[in-house]
């Protein structure tokens, strides 16, 4: 298997440097989009079809229900709703019955016209029954010709025990196989052996650059608000790029409630509230807010400098859906989220702002276009004020992107392409000092457009067979004001060339084949096999694994190329009744890696560059998983085996060592037992192999001070981590049928006091070293109360 | 509910702490490590000379015993050292570093019955001058610091690094190296101004805790500026093992590294200082 993968993965990464400008750059987009047009219509102009069309809502609620099953009944032909609920295709036959399917919810058949939309609206199951149907979940798990994909909702994220009851979007996608967190209670995750940077993560389109709240405590993505979360563990869909190993895709709410609602809790740490407001048949509003309250309690202390203290975090999402008529739909959405610490000596303060707009156009029956403007903006800032003497360090990246994704059902086939554009402003750091005019360093900024051009098409060629195939040209261009910097072989700066504002100086071209195909054995059974190219022109200069506020994006530029990687996968999935399950094994080559010098120095360095290390990586493993889906009791075990590589120039003596993301083992239990209408228990257990790192093994003196020998990189590893988390959810009157709906949720997080390491340093007692572990937590108990009407 | 998240929180913060582990690291082969500073001050000059030893070990590194140890300049002095009972080799000429002279040193010695050579080269570089030490007092917490600036040329074409240590009537104030202060003219302008320390005023703070603190200044005191250029390897040196003493962040700590060295079969530094001194007194009354 090994020898038959290098062959595939022998193709070398094409990132042309060139003196290529927009303008070509924009008549190869044209020319591409211009071909597959004409390729479309080619397509259409051979078929005599009838179309289909409508829209599946809970019927109490009027929500959409995305993601749900419609199937033609008798045959295995059909889709899946997209985000707003909403399904199209085409068939010879002038009327057809559906099937539609939708995880808790009770199967309807209905009978479709041509040319009439049809809208469905789904009963929501009684706990008691027993549903025996293949769920849209577990069709999709079945069906879908893309693999490594995970996806939860709200629910299942809701019913997995939070600490301080703050229920954690990012800690449960941590839990999933190929999945593992950075570091103990970090926000930051690593998939299949990546970095923490090869993660995209959206919300509503815009990238969020820290998703982390309490340096990683919790995450950004306030629960209630949120719709659905999709993994893409590196076959992203070609409509996305820009990261090795990740695309997670947070939506927030977009349906449009027949009634008012509104969720809340009250934690111990934190309390949160969010609103729909439907406005008339075609509006609606969704409000969220969380806000943390550390610092109000904080002002009850006897000590002064404890009440002046402020430390907090909150977020806040609006959003706004406007159906302009059937065929058209604006979203708008904003999130803004801040963290704040701030005592007599100094502030420190981060976050996180995106703003998106979406048009989704139904142009016909068979072509849709969704249109979307966003904006991303993260920030930092720290000052410290010692009597007059102030002194301060900032640092910001702003994205503006738009893109348009067309998307068109042909039969059995699927069509995808589309053209989009981020322009990326950086403002690495800029640090200053009052008093004296001695200190006012800013580091040059930099500007980049980083463009996308991609078509992929995906055919049912019988019952048995789907294949998915396209390919993703990503450009990326850097451009002036700059100076750059030439380096020898020491990474010594030996020139510098200036370049004025607005000029492009640089430019990278990568072609991202993707593809996939899915064998269906049975109903029940069935093979899929991927390959992905991707190409990352960003990336995090983070000198700690654990990942901190204060990391810096920088992009490639003529010293640093873009990283590359080719992945390739193969799984079983399988799906019977109330189970799930999936065995998937890839191994992943990346290029141009990147690593850091021995020493680095990443803050305020005007030369990072220099401090840049370019190598190679490599990482491989088997994913088990096993899901229990529908029934009384639910839950997931999913196990990895994995090893994940590189060999960076310089670095190690050039030799191989274990990436700081290399975990061998790794086990997540999650289960939920719901004994009644009133008492739900939950229970996860998560097991993971310790992180590689570098004890010192020898010492030397100087004075009376010891200093240490290391070996060599990452050939020691930290202690391994494990906690068991349960939580029990009591419904105090779940009889009642008013529309108030409470709930309690007791939850103890590391039940058995497991202490696990989340830094390790090396101290001095009376002369002899000795190594000491510093843990987050021990046993945590709390409590919450949630609430909805 | 506030009860309850105060309990939470407290909970959290109380066990967020610390553990002590026993580690058993992978192993790497024994060497030996050499220290020495030529100052620019005429006097016995000093090089500290020991085996490695196991990190996580109760035995103290042993001193290398009987090895030849000579410093050769490029005028062609040669100097010899020897081992006294502190443990460390100390010239039998006194002798002091001086600008664009390369140092050359060579140690001999024999281990388990072999003879080993280890070398290491210096070059001396121009001294330094210092136009002004002063002190301003500043509040900080109810207590009245002292902070000691100095001010002087800064050549911005060159990128330099200095070493600072600060002495109280002729008692230095940071002798380990994990306190010796470190600066690099990197940013600065054509004026380099630079805070070298912050020391607490006597007068600010009650008589019954004067003999516990540390840092303190008194009327009268006379400050002492010793400072020099020093060469970037040694910065890196001296900056690497105070991170490594001082413990690094979480945050800003990078994978684990092995501390520069320009010691060729061995670990350590091998380098000058050109000390120049300037001193000022500090008059509390008259100090603002």
């Amino acid at each position: 298997m090994k020898s038959k993968l290098k062959l595939i993965f022998a193709r070398q990464s094409i990132a042309m440097k060139t003196t290529i400008n927009l303008l070509n750059i924009n008549k190869i987009v044209l020319s591409f989009l211009l071909i597959f047009v004409l390729f479309i219509s080619q397509t259409w102009a051979q078929k005599n079809t009838y179309n289909y069309s409508g829209q599946v809502i809970d019927s109490e609620t009027g929500e959409v229900l995305s993601f749900a099953t419609v199937q033609i009944e008798g045959t295995t032909l059909g889709t899946v709703t997209d985000i707003n609920g909403r399904f199209k295709f085409s068939n010879p036959e002038s009327s057809i019955s559906l099937v539609v399917n939708y995880m808790g919810y009770v199967k309807q058949i209905v009978k479709a016209t041509a040319g009439k939309a049809v809208t469905i609206r789904l009963e929501s199951e009684n706990h008691n029954l027993q549903e025996v149907t293949i769920s849209a979940a577990q069709r999709e798990h079945l069906r879908s010709t893309t693999t490594g994909v995970e996806r939860l909702s709200p629910k299942q994220i809701k019913s997995m025990p939070a600490v301080l009851g703050e229920v954690d979007v990012l800690k449960s996608i941590q839990m999933m196989p190929g999945v593992l967190a950075a570091s103990e209670g970090s926000s930051g995750y690593s998939v299949r052996g990546g970095g923490t940077d090869q993660n995209l993560i959206l919300i509503d389109e815009a990238t969020v650059y820290n998703p982390s709240h309490l340096l990683g405590f919790f995450s950004t993505f306030n629960n209630d608000v949120v719709s659905d979360v999709t993994l893409y563990k590196g076959d992203l869909p070609l409509r996305y790029g820009g990261r090795l190993s990740s695309l997670l895709d947070v939506q927030t709410r977009h349906d449009i409630p027949q009634k008012w609602h509104v969720n809340g809790g009250i934690g111990l740490l934190s309390s949160r509230l969010s609103t729909d407001i439907p406005i008339g048949s075609n509006t609606s509003i969704i409000l969220g807010g969380r806000r943390s309250y550390l610092d109000l309690f904080l002002k009850m202390s006897l000590n002064k400098e404890l009440r002046q203290t402020k430390l907090f975090f909150y977020d806040l999402n609006a959003g706004i859906v406007h159906r302009i008529n059937d065929r058209n739909t604006l979203t708008i959405n904003g999130y803004l989220g801040k963290d704040k610490l701030a005592m007599k000596i100094g502030e420190f303060k981060y976050g996180n702002s995106t703003a998106s707009a979406t048009l989704m156009s139904y142009l016909s029956d068979h072509q849709s276009i969704k249109t979307t403007f966003a904006i991303s903006d993260y920030s930092y800032s720290m000052v410290a004020s010692l009597g007059e003497i102030e002194a301060g360090i900032e640092a910001d990246l702003r994205d503006y992107s738009l893109r348009a994704d067309f998307f068109n059902i042909l039969d059995n086939t699927k069509i995808e392409y589309g053209v989009q554009g981020t322009f990326h402003q950086f403002q690495p750091g800029h640090a200053w000092q009052k008093t004296t005019e001695a200190l006012d360093i800013n580091l040059q900024k930099n500007k980049a457009l980083e463009s996308g051009v991609f078509a992929s098409a995906e055919h049912q060629i019988n019952e048995m067979l789907s294949i998915r195939y396209g390919i993703r040209l990503s450009v990326f261009q850097n451009i002036g004001k700059a100076d750059v910097y030439t380096y020898n072989d020491d990474y010594e700066v030996v020139d510098t060339i200036t370049y004025g504002s607005g000029k492009i100086y640089n430019t990278y071209i990568n072609p991202e084949p993707r593809a996939g195909l899915v064998f269906n054995i049975n109903e029940n059974n069935s093979i899929k096999a991927s390959y992905a190219r991707n190409a990352q022109y960003l990336q995090l200069a983070n000198n700690s694994s654990a990942g901190s506020p204060v990391d810096i994006w920088f992009p490639a530029s003529p010293n640093i190329k873009p990283q590359t990687s080719d992945m390739g996968a193969i799984g079983y999935f399988g799906s019977w009744n109330k189970w799930t399950a999936s065995a998937e094994v890839y191994y992943k080559q990346q290029h141009n890696v990147v690593d850091f010098a021995d020493h680095s120095n990443l803050m305020l360095n005007d030369k990072l560059e220099g401090e840049i290390r370019i190598g190679k990586g490599r990482a491989y493993g088997l994913e088990l998983s096993v899901n229990k889906t529908q029934g009384r009791l639910t839950g997931f075990a999913n196990y990895t085996l994995s090893k994940s590589e590189r060999c960076i120039n310089q670095v190690n003596n050039n030799k191989w060592y274990l990436s700081p993301y290399d975990r061998t083992h790794s086990f997540a239990i999650s289960a939920v037992y719901e004994y009644s209408a009133r008492h739900t228990f939950s229970l996860s257990w998560t097991y993971a192999t310790g992180t590689p790192t570098t004890y010192p093994s020898a010492r030397f003196k100087v004075g009376d001070e010891y200093l240490p020998i290391y070996s060599n990189r990452n050939t020691d590893r930290k202690p391994n981590n494990h906690r068991l988390d349960i939580s029990w959810t009591l419904v105090p009157h779940p009889e009642r049928n008013n529309r108030w709906h409470g709930e309690w949720n007791f939850a103890i997080i590391n039940v058995y006091n497991h202490r696990n390491p989340w830094v390790i340093q090396y101290k001095q007692d009376n002369g002899t070293p000795y190594a000491e572990m510093i843990y987050l937590f021990g046993i945590v108990p709390s409590v919450a109360y949630n609430f909805k009407f | 509910m506030k009860r309850l998240s105060i309990l939470a929180i407290c909970c959290i913060i109380v066990s967020a702490c610390t553990k002590r582990i026993e580690l058993d690291p992978v192993g790497v082969s024994s060497s030996v490590s050499v220290f020495g500073i030529i100052s620019y001050e005429v006097e016995n000059q000093k090089i500290e000379i020991y085996h490695t030893a196991k990190y996580f070990s109760n035995n103290d590194n042993l001193p290398v015993e009987n090895a030849d140890v000579t410093v050769t300049t490029s005028e062609g002095d040669v100097y010899e050292f020897e081992f006294d009972e502190s443990g460390n080799y100390i010239s039998k000429t006194a002798f002091a570093a001086k600008e664009g002279i390369t140092y050359s040193l060579s140690i001999d010695y024999t281990d388990n019955g072999k003879t080993k050579h280890i070398s290491a080269e210096t070059t001396g570089l121009e001294p330094y001058i210092v136009d002004t030490l002063y002190v301003t007092k500043q509040p900080i917490m109810g207590i009245e610091m002292a902070i000691v600036t100095m001010e002087a040329q800064n050549n911005t074409n060159v990128k330099e690094q200095f070493m600072v240590q600060l002495a109280i009537n002729d008692s230095i104030i940071n002798p380990q190296m994990s306190q010796w202060g470190l600066m690099s003219n990197n940013y600065i302008g054509e004026r380099m101004v630079a805070g070298i320390a912050t020391l607490i005023v006597a007068s600010s703070i009650p008589e019954e805790l004067i003999e516990d603190m540390e840092g303190l200044v008194f009327d009268g005191d006379t400050l002492t500026l010793i400072v020099g250029r020093i060469e970037k390897g040694l910065y890196d040196f001296i900056s690497q093992s105070k991170s490594e003493i001082q413990g690094e962040s979480p945050f800003f700590s990078g994978p684990a590294s092995n501390i520069a060295t320009n010691i060729v079969n061995g670990v350590g530094y091998f380098g000058t200082w050109c000390t120049t001194r300037k001193e000022c007194i500090f008059n509390d009354k008259e100090t603002n």
